[in-house]
């Protein structure tokens, strides 16, 4: 499976269910996609969430997130990680 | 894609009855996991009648475990929550099927890598991930219907693109364990790029010695049709059945040609040799040189203007410049892209003042300089006064590990500069030799004692940064920062020679374009698996050998080359092969025609049909199956849900998306990301 499997409706089907934070995670444009350019298709599915969708159902598009990490740059996913750890616990207490 | 009619078949409305595997990999997973509250957890999950710990489920004693509960518990579902997909899934797939049970009824879950890797030292926190892996698990294979292999004719043919020392290879291993292989080089002459090499480190053996005979066991080996002069124009089909068409363009010149010359000296239009790196010319008739394979002239048709000169004085009668080229179609099952790599030259404006005019040269102009045949005859001079240089001075990475140029390390030109500092040294003991290097870079275990040899030899070796090369008078002076003496460094030498890398070469981006194979980022052609499927590219049946997929030397293009080809024998050694089941397939009763997927499909996998609707011809979308990689791109575009992507259904998403938010969901992170 590859990002660009990655449907509009799965992500609007976990911030319905109240997923605090979502990442989206595939492999680096132009070249690296072992399907081509499936990376890219989902990037455009991305920006079109956050420009339209999202904010339609009241979630901050900054909720959603998406990186280019090879499976080499565990360095990489791990800051990725830790940022959105953070981000999350800014945003659980602002909700409190 | 029909279902399985055996035992678990995946049906709708069947009971359930899932098994779920904790393994411990040893310590791996346990010591940081704990395994006994993950397997009672699962054993409290919907559907699952038997969970259970093993040491190592990949081991014997673990896969008759699994095996036998299929049995005696009547499995219809299996999970195993232990390491990498990439690596154990396929063992435990064929544990399902000897048990009879279809292999796309189970789902693997890492709690290795995923989780116990990455949180030691929090067992706590580990183990409750664990727990929700496992269930994310469980509602994913709760949804999984059995699939079908995918079974596909084979044409026992291989095509090999790309006549340098890796195609050759691949080619004569091919051929001489009974295949016939089309061995399709662009150029007129066989060898590539080792052609214009002079010796190899680090044993100091002729290239020549190597690869003339290599050659002539392609040219005359029996299974091998060679095309020179030719490109792949076309390439349909997929693994086991590709059709391709060669553009075969014409020589121009007969095999009545005996290399008198006579065609060369009359011939009047010039040009720079590319065999001589540009340091010498040649005619548009020409043979770049006296030991080319195969040993013939050819005509440069884009120089030639037709004067006729040549087949005036041909002797035999060899030459035929009305000769036009031709389209040969041909049918292979599998293919291997050996095209090769480019040799690095600075671009206008270069810090070390190279132009191709100056007493700077390349590592590929001193290889010419340093050969017998080359434009010099052996010798080493420069290009200003014709006279040997007193000092020669080799700058390393030229061009590479470089973020702004090429990001890569070339491998092979520590060791191609130690090797030709030695021999400037062997021919010249006077002359002084000093290298600026970064990292010295020796991969194999002789290359250690070549280097303490360069070094017993006088030549020295300074850990430096080169700021510049300028012109001074009629030296050049070579400005560096000596990491050592973390100062400023300036010395007048008479030579420089620049240790270029390799790049990805100008026919790649149409070959890619044409067969769909990625490519990484730095233009090298990409492997499905760095670690795993190292000679194999992400299309099915079109292998990777030699430089095209990253730079490497003579040898590890050997390796590789016989790694490509005895993946390719696997394939044709078979009347058929067997895909995957994992595709994406298209209810046509729903499509609209729209015709989306067909145009977003990367591989070109999705055609379309006319069908009968209501009296009138539609057209509706179709997937091919053996095109298709199961990427699933047509799936997250088809507005009207009329494409399944198998294996990765909505269903099983969804399911898992919601298992994964079943607690606390606003503090959580869902992260969906690529499987590769």
């Amino acid at each position: 499976m590859c990002t660009g499997r990655i449907s509009q409706e799965m992500v609007l089907h976990a911030f319905e269910r109240g997923a605090g934070l979502v990442l989206i995670g595939g492999c680096h444009p132009p070249g690296d996609c072992h399907y081509i350019n499936g990376n890219i298709q989902c990037e455009e599915m991305i920006a079109r969430l956050k420009k339209k969708a999202l904010p339609e159902m009241g979630v901050d598009p900054e909720r959603l997130r998406l990186e280019w990490v090879s499976s080499a740059e565990g360095t990489v996913f791990q800051r990725i990680m830790k940022e959105m750890d953070g981000q999350l616990e800014a945003l659980k207490a602002a909700r409190q | 894609m029909e279902q399985a009619e055996n035992n678990g078949n995946g049906d709708e409305g069947e009971q359930l009855r899932i098994g779920v595997y904790i393994c411990h990999c040893g310590l791996n997973i346990a010591q940081t996991v704990d395994c006994a509250r993950v397997c009672g957890y699962a054993a409290t999950l919907p559907d699952v009648v038997v969970a259970k710990e093993n040491m190592y489920s990949c081991a014997d004693p673990g896969q008759i475990q699994i095996k036998s509960d299929i049995e005696e518990f009547a499995l219809n579902r299996v999970v195993v929550a232990a390491c990498s997909v990439k690596m154990h899934g396929p063992t435990f797939m064929t544990v399902c099927e000897e048990a009879g049970l279809n292999p796309y009824l189970f789902q693997m879950v890492n709690i290795r890598e995923h989780c116990s890797w990455v949180h030691m030292g929090d067992r706590e926190a580990a183990t409750v991930k664990a727990m929700d892996q496992v269930r994310m698990a469980v509602a994913g294979v709760t949804h999984a219907r059995a699939l079908d292999n995918r079974v596909v004719k084979v044409t026992r043919r291989a095509l090999v693109i790309g006549g340098g020392v890796t195609g050759l290879q691949a080619a004569v291993d091919m051929a001489d364990a009974g295949y016939d292989v089309y061995l399709v080089e662009k150029t007129h002459y066989l060898g590539g790029l080792s052609n214009q090499l002079h010796r190899m480190f680090d044993h100091m053996e002729q290239v020549s010695c190597v690869v003339t005979p290599l050659i002539m066991r392609a040219l005359n080996h029996p299974r091998i049709t060679v095309f020179t002069g030719t490109e792949v124009e076309e390439v349909t089909g997929y693994v086991g059945n590709f059709n391709v068409r060669l553009k075969v363009r014409p020589r121009l010149v007969g095999e009545a040609c005996d290399c008198c010359g006579a065609c060369s000296e009359v011939c009047p239009v010039e040009a720079p040799s590319e065999f001589q790196a540009g340091m010498a010319t040649r005619k548009a008739i020409y043979l770049p040189d006296s030991q080319a394979l195969p040993n013939v002239y050819c005509v440069d048709e884009d120089l030639c203007n037709d004067c006729g000169r040549c087949e005036d004085v041909c002797h035999v009668f060899a030459i035929d410049l009305s000769d036009a080229a031709r389209i040969e179609p041909i049918e292979v099952g599998t293919i291997v892209l050996a095209i090769g790599a480019k040799p690095y030259v600075p671009g206008e404006g270069n810090r070390w003042s190279y132009d191709g005019a100056s007493d700077v040269f390349t590592s590929l102009e001193v290889e010419r300089l340093l050969s017998s045949a080359g434009p010099t005859g052996g010798e080493l001079l420069r290009r200003s006064n014709g006279q040997v240089p007193e000092q020669v001075a080799f700058v390393q990475c030229v061009g590479s590990r470089d973020p702004d140029e090429n990001p890569w390390c070339s491998r092979i030109c520590c060791l191609n500069t130690i090797k030709q500092a030695c021999q400037v040294k062997a021919r010249y003991p006077e002359v002084k030799v000093s290298v600026y290097h970064g990292d010295i870079r020796l991969y194999k275990k002789e290359h250690e004692d070549f280097y303490r040899l360069a070094r017993d030899q006088g030549i020295v070796f300074m850990r430096s940064h080169v700021e510049e090369v300028a012109p001074r008078g009629d030296r050049l002076e070579v400005r560096a920062i000596d990491e050592l003496l973390d100062g400023p460094t300036a010395q007048e030498v008479g030579m420089v020679v620049l240790a270029c890398g390799l790049t990805r070469t100008d026919d790649a981006q149409k070959l890619q374009d044409m067969l769909k194979v990625p490519s990484s980022a730095d233009g090298f052609l990409l492997e499905a698996h760095p670690k795993l499927r190292p000679l194999e590219t992400a299309i099915d049946g079109v292998m990777l050998a030699g430089t095209c997929q990253f730079p490497k030397d003579i040898g590890d293009c050997m390796l590789q080359a016989s790694g490509a080809a005895a993946k390719c024998m696997g394939m044709l050694s078979k009347d058929s092969i067997e895909l995957d089941g994992i595709i994406s397939s298209i209810e046509q009763d729903l499509c609209n025609g729209c015709m989306v997927c067909v145009k977003k499909c990367p591989f070109g996998a999705v055609t379309t049909d006319e069908v009968e609707v209501e009296g009138k011809m539609k057209k509706r979308a179709r997937v091919i199956e053996a095109s298709c990689k199961g990427c699933g791109v047509c799936v997250a575009r088809c507005k009207q849900g009329a494409i399944q992507a198998h294996g990765f259904t909505d269903e099983q998403i969804f399911a898992q998306i919601d298992a994964a938010l079943e607690e606390d969901p606003g503090g959580r992170i869902l992260a969906l990301v690529c499987h590769w």
